[in-house]
């Protein structure tokens, strides 16, 4: 298991070619190091004391050479241990992620996601940085010093000596004073937290020393937690700094020493004035080994420490295996048979207590009871997503406890109380529980289920319509779907002939001479769409032409003005709140442009329109144009102002009809509209409320003419490609349940646990998924179903009654309604 | 530039006096304001069925309403404008007990319990605030009922009482 490993066991493991070649490197590296130093006597002694040029110039030509030489292989060193480095600490990530992904469901009850995603990304990082610089930075530096140490004596061992005599000094020192400044630096921890839970509680005191008018209290406390930690500071920086100047201290104490007993020795003839010159390199070249020796002894330490809490913290056992060893994942008919289980859970709370049930393959079982009555962990225990303490559970003849994860999934579908929906489109989330199974499967392409699969687990599932729904709000480029284009056309001519009057109330259809309150400011005055891309999107708000022509029909300086208020207004309701989609349906400034707007509402504060220069008249302008006031209903319309776009429509209708004739095509019944929704097309026009009943009625005429135009298919594919956002975000409660039980249709398992899996649903759609249970798969898949509410189970083959952990009751309905038991209280009330 | 007040304005003020929300800070107040949505109703328009668990709340701003019980014809309640309808559904899962229909042209303001949710996320205090107006509502009811307790009306016997629940 990955946590048991040492940090040292990632050194080990680590890419052991490219340790060889740093090795290698390492040692040519060092060479190249020295030979400078050689360099330097021979020209003091050699070139410049014999006065030869031919000489000089060959010399320097080594130095130079030996310099670049060091300096590429050391990049080359560093390249080499990052790359190590990083290699090892993706896989560390990897293999832990690996693991905790395994962990039992109940570590994850007290395990803190910031603690799983700190460790992760962060904490990690230093084991990482270490095994890359593990052989590299020690050997690379030890060599370095024991090379240029040698080369001293070599020189002369007497002054070798005397320079090396410092460093015991150093050695003995430099931990002491660490230590305290270790000390110091963990009291500033403490006072810095403490200083700012301080400030915490003033700020949210803040009414309380307003009211009292207890300023000077307040900034006395302040002020002692502020000197405390002023005082603590400079002890430590101090310390800190202590350390550095010994260090300094005592390499500059080594010249010096060099110089009188070498300067002696050298007048008196004993000692060469090269060799001076080369030792005194030799010891300035020291204190850099010496130091990158100290920094990577504070990696280790660090990264260390923090490897081993990341790994401890992880340190549980998976429950389950995942993969067979030797053999294919079983499979299960279904035959359940669960005798005497029980499961206790940490402080011997007994959840289950001797439940014995035994189902046939295909039948179906209501499990139903009080709340924590354990009837979801039932459900659990047998789908293995806990692992039961007592008794057994078996599947087949099969013990549950025993079988690996991959068989579990190849005969299990579970939809969970609250379903998860990961990011991705609504296909992503349909075949997720499909992919998992044939993840390793050779020919999973042919395996996966097809379209008409798809679509029919979604009708199935009953999201079908809402499937629909982000299909028909999707945007097809004409110039690419020519074919799907013009067949909308068709189907937008056919709506206006059979539904136009019908839903005439409740969508706002593109006319002349009216303004479109659904339809943005933009979309009102051009009353059409951009052919140029210069005039399109963002870009209209900086066109020149475009702003010209606002100018000349006098709605610039209104517009943004509304751009203005709707600015201020925004920010001042959401100016604080997380980018959630709840919150920004409604927003005339999109999420990801909020913070921009933020600041720019900041700058704003009193300056006049007139003031309002650059980027920030852009952006404002930009915004007015966005605004659609049936949506947007923080800021009101004024309808002067709409009086002056329905006055500037026909202007620049106009204006542009003659200058840029190519440039825009305007609202026409019989021509598609490239940058509106599929279903704004089809309307020609826009819907007016999101009510459900008002969607439904539209819907309903969609389903029909889609089905004439033959395009059903084709749309609920679009549909299918929509985004879910993170956490199945853009999706309701309903919608994202529903998507879970078409994935586990589609999968179509021997085995399906369903856990309250219908409980967001309105009553029509859990009736009918009821009756499909009913029709389509008793008698095929073994089914348990935990419910809460009993208005569905009079058609499962088997009730179960469950109260305080034990099963109380189990029979058909009838029978244990007749027995006026459990059941009959549970559903009349206690009598 | 214009003195026109939007809808969201409207909303704020109306949902200041609203005893549910009106303890909340100004913050919480414009938020729900602005998550608010307008509907409108014609007469004998539906806006909610006996079994719906449709979770909204309805603050009727033009119009009336009347709710049913599934087994009479007649009105058993009627609401007018100014009132606050259905609000308890924002909390808890139970189904409507009656229909809800427009009885005229009808204007209202629905907030769902998702948005409810996600403002409740934000500010806390909400949930307190809404179960304490919700609390002394019911007592009150309970308080009129005892007042005008019918010792010899025998369906009164098994309703009394819920404020001990």
């Amino acid at each position: 298991m990955i946590t048991k490993r040492p940090l040292i066991y990632w050194v080990k493991n680590s890419n052991f070619k490219l340790q060889m070649i740093v090795l290698v490197v390492i040692l040519f590296t060092v060479g190249a190091r020295l030979v400078p130093l050689e360099m330097q006597k021979l020209i003091i002694n050699q070139a410049i004391s014999m006065r030869k040029v031919d000489l000089l110039i060959r010399y320097c030509s080594f130095y130079i050479i030996a310099v670049v030489a060091a300096s590429l292989l050391k990049y080359a060193i560093t390249t080499l241990q990052t790359y190590i480095g990083q290699e090892s600490l993706a896989k560390m990530r990897k293999e832990l992620y690996a693991h905790i992904l395994t962990l039992p469901l109940g570590y994850f009850r007290k395990a803190n996601p910031g603690m799983v995603v700190s460790s992760l990304i962060t904490e990690l990082a230093p084991a990482g940085e270490y095994v890359g610089q593990s052989i590299a930075v020690p050997v690379t530096n030890v060599l370095t010093l024991i090379t240029f140490a040698g080369y001293m004596f070599y020189l002369n061992p007497t002054m070798a000596c005397i320079s090396i005599a410092m460093y015991p000094f150093v050695i003995y020192l430099v931990p002491k004073l660490q230590k305290k400044s270790n000390r110091a630096n963990k009291q500033r921890v403490d006072t810095t937290r403490n200083l700012s839970s301080h400030i915490n509680e003033t700020i949210s005191g803040i009414h309380e020393i307003h009211g009292n008018g207890s300023y000077s209290i307040e900034n006395r406390k302040y002020g002692n937690y502020v000197d405390r930690l002023f005082k603590i500071r400079i002890v430590w920086i101090l310390y800190k700094q202590g350390i550095k100047v010994l260090n300094n201290f005592f390499q500059n104490l080594g010249p010096f020493f060099l110089f009188l007993v070498g300067g002696y020795l050298a007048i008196q003839g004993k000692f060469d004035l090269g060799a001076l010159v080369a030792f005194l390199s030799a010891y300035e070249k020291i204190y850099d080994p010496w130091k990158e020796l100290m920094d990577f002894y504070q990696v280790h330490n660090d990264a260390t420490v923090r490897y081993e809490r990341v790994m401890e913290y992880f340190d549980v056992e998976p429950e389950f295996t995942l993969e067979p060893e030797g053999r294919e994942p079983v499979k299960l008919t279904g035959e359940i048979d669960i005798q005497n289980l029980g499961f206790t859970v940490s402080g011997g709370i007994r959840l289950l207590k001797q439940i014995n049930l035994k189902l046939k393959p295909g039948e179906q079982l209501a499990l139903v009871g009080f709340s924590g009555s354990g009837k979801s962990t039932l459900a659990q225990c047998v789908s293995q997503l806990y692992k039961y303490t007592g008794g057994s559970v078996k599947i087949d003849g099969y013990e549950v406890d025993e079988l690996t994860k991959a068989d579990m999934v190849q005969n299990m579908g579970i939809v969970a109380q609250e379903p998860f929906i990961f990011s991705g489109s609504i296909k992503d989330n349909l075949l997720y529980s499909c992919m998992a199974v044939l993840d390793r499967d050779p020919d999973k392409e042919s395996k996966m289920p097809t379209r008409d699969h798809m679509i029919e687990s979604i009708q199935q599932a009953g999201i079908f319509v809402d499937v629909l729904r982000f299909g028909l709000n999707s945007i097809v480029d004409p110039q690419k779907e020519k074919e799907l284009t013009d067949r909308i056309v068709i189907t937008r001519e056919n709506f206006h002939a059979d539904f136009g009057d019908k839903l005439a109330d409740h969508v706002e259809f593109y006319q002349d001479g009216q303004y479109l309150d659904h339809s943005t400011v933009a979309e009102n005055i051009i009353f059409g769409s951009a052919n140029d891309k210069s005039f399109a999107g963002k870009e209209l708000a900086t066109n020149e032409y475009f702003i010209d022509f606002l100018k000349e029909a006098q709605l610039e300086t209104p517009l943004l003005s509304l751009g203005r208020e709707t600015a201020k207004q925004t920010v001042d309701i959401l100016g604080n709140l997380p980018q959630e989609e709840v919150f920004f349906e409604q927003s005339p400034i999109p999420s990801e442009d909020f913070e921009d707007y933020k600041q720019l509402v900041a700058r704003l504060n009193h300056s006049t329109l007139q003031d309002i220069k650059g980027e920030d008249r852009d952006m404002l302008l930009q915004l007015a144009l966005n605004f659609i006031p049936g949506t947007h209903k923080i800021v009101a319309l004024p309808s002067v102002l709409k009086t002056l776009i329905l006055d500037g429509r026909q202007m620049f209708f106009n204006k542009v009809s003659v200058e840029k004739p190519d440039t825009f095509s305007f609202f026409r019944m019989s021509e598609y509209i490239p940058s509106q929704t599929i279903l704004d097309n089809i309307l020609f026009g826009k819907p007016k409320t999101d009510h459900p009943k008002i969607q439904d009625a539209i819907n309903e005429s969609m389903v029909q003419l889609l089905i004439m135009e033959d395009l059903l298919e084709t749309i609920v594919e679009l549909g299918m490609g929509f985004k879910v956002g993170t956490k199945g975000d853009k999706l309701s409660g309903g919608q994202k349940q529903k998507l879970a039980i078409a994935r586990t249709f589609l999968k179509n398992p021997p085995i399906m646990i369903m856990d309250e899996a219908t409980s967001a649903l309105d009553n029509r759609s859990q009736n009918r998924i009821q009756g499909l249970l009913e029709t389509k798969w008793k008698g095929k898949s073994t089914l348990i179903s935990v419910i809460h509410r009993l208005d569905t189970i009079k058609n499962y083959d088997k009730v179960a009654v469950m109260k305080a952990g034990k099963l109380m009751e189990i029979g058909p309905y009838d029978e244990l309604i007749a027995k006026e038991g459990l059941l009959y209280e549970l559903i009349h009330g206690a009598k | 530039m214009s003195a026109e007040t939007s809808e969201y304005q409207e909303h704020l003020e109306l949902i200041r006096e609203v005893p549910y929300f009106s303890g909340l800070d100004l913050e919480a107040q414009k938020l729900l304001a602005y998550l608010c949505v307008r509907e409108t109703f014609a007469p004998g328009d539906i806006v909610f069925t006996a079994g719906d668990v449709d979770q909204s709340a309805y603050y009727i701003i033009k119009g009336k309403m009347d709710a049913y019980l599934d087994i009479k014809d007649e009105p058993v309640q009627s609401y007018k404008e100014d009132d606050f309808v259905g609000a308890l559904t924002l909390i808890g899962e139970s189904k409507r007990l009656f229909t809800l229909k427009a009885a005229a042209d009808s204007i209202c303001i629905r907030l769902t319990k998702d948005k409810f949710e996600k403002v409740r996320e934000q500010y806390p205090e909400l949930s307190t605030k809404f179960l304490q107006a919700a609390v002394s509502k019911i007592s009150r009811r309970e308080e009129i009922f005892i007042a005008n307790y019918d010792t010899t009306c025998n369906g009164c016997k098994s309703t009394i009482g819920l404020t001990l629940i």
